[in-house]
């Protein structure tokens, strides 16, 4: 049982470490925060002239971007400047979710954009070099 | 020959590729959203526009003015929050277009036992408003409408079955005390933000 449970969590550990997971995390959260604001006043969010709808898009498209980059690597590089320009511009009409929503988007998607991806078996064989050469220096 | 085993050892495994995080490509990208939010938020600040303001939870606060014009003007009662009573009747003020004059919002908050603040909002030039949608108790002041109109509607609803309307309107001298406060665009030029420890 504890076995099993430490697979699971091997086998969640080695899908996080797969994905931009923090990235995406950090966008999901950011369009939380800034789809709560037009929610929040959401009898007049779809009134004529007003600009709080827009909060809806901005915060959906960056749910989506969240949900997105956990599946789709090679865009990561494009979600991850699409959530930073729509977290910035989520100021107007959500008020960027209280601001948080800004600053998570801009992290996560800093996160995504930096997250570069690598093999495996090239870290586990660098590290077993440099034990092999400790143990014959 | 023992590092090609070890190495042979390990490529065996299966393999699944991971990711790192690039320093340089983080902080870069964090630098330039920081940056991109700075030019909005100065942008905004230069400009003195605030889209879509909502302010409201805060229960009753006042707000008081010299004079204000506004254009497409329209009332009716609503039954409203705030943060004594869930439910409480109020009216709703929507104007399209308006300039107020002299605005000063009133706000007094208890923030420990015995402990009360007010926050204080003034702003020392025109404001104007486009979208505004405004809940209030009690309205005091001197009123002229311009081809106003007040007409009763066949609705199960009530709040539908009273409307208030004018194409011009214009406020003197006037003391709303408000429960909810949503403007679509607002200029505040010269605003002022103060807050003060009073007794009560």
């Amino acid at each position: 049982m504890k076995g099993e449970h430490a697979g699971n969590m091997g086998s969640f550990k080695s899908w996080r470490q797969s994905r931009p997971f923090w990235g995406a995390l950090f966008i999901c959260l950011a369009g939380c925060l800034v789809t709560w604001i037009p929610v929040s006043m959401a009898p007049i969010a779809f009134l004529p002239g007003t600009f709080a709808f827009i909060g809806f898009i901005f915060g959906g498209l960056l749910l989506i971007l969240g949900i997105l980059a956990f599946f789709s690597r090679p865009l990561k590089t494009f979600i991850g400047i699409a959530a930073i320009f729509l977290s910035v511009l989520s100021l107007i009409g959500a008020l960027g979710g209280l601001l948080l929503g800004t600053v998570f988007g801009i992290i996560g998607g800093a996160l995504c954009f930096a997250w570069t991806p690598q093999s495996v078996s090239e870290d586990l064989k660098k590290t077993a070099i440099q034990k092999e050469r400790r143990k014959t220096s | 020959m023992e590092l090609e085993k070890a190495s042979v050892t390990i490529f065996s495994q299966q393999e699944r590729a991971t990711g790192r995080t690039n320093k340089k490509k983080f902080w870069m990208a964090l630098a330039s959203g920081f940056l991109f939010l700075g030019l909005l938020v100065s942008f905004l600040g230069v400009s003195g526009v605030a889209y879509a303001v909502p302010i409201t939870g805060f229960g009753d606060f006042t707000v008081s003015f010299d004079k204000l014009e506004g254009n497409g003007y329209t009332f009716y009662p609503k039954l409203g929050e705030n943060s004594q009573n869930k439910s409480i009747p109020m009216g709703r003020n929507e104007i399209k277009e308006l300039t107020v004059y002299g605005l000063k919002i009133t706000k007094e908050l208890q923030v420990t036992d015995g402990q009360w603040v007010r926050i204080t909002v003034t702003a020392s030039k025109p404001v104007k408003i486009t979208g505004l949608i405004q809940d209030a108790r009690s309205l005091n002041g001197d009123a002229t409408f311009n081809k106003m109109a007040i007409a009763e509607h066949f609705s199960d609803d009530w709040q539908k079955q009273f409307t208030q309307g004018a194409d011009g309107i214009v406020l003197k001298n006037a003391t709303l005390k408000t429960d909810y406060l949503f403007q679509n665009t607002v200029t505040l030029n010269g605003m002022k933000l103060s807050v003060e420890r009073i007794k009560k």
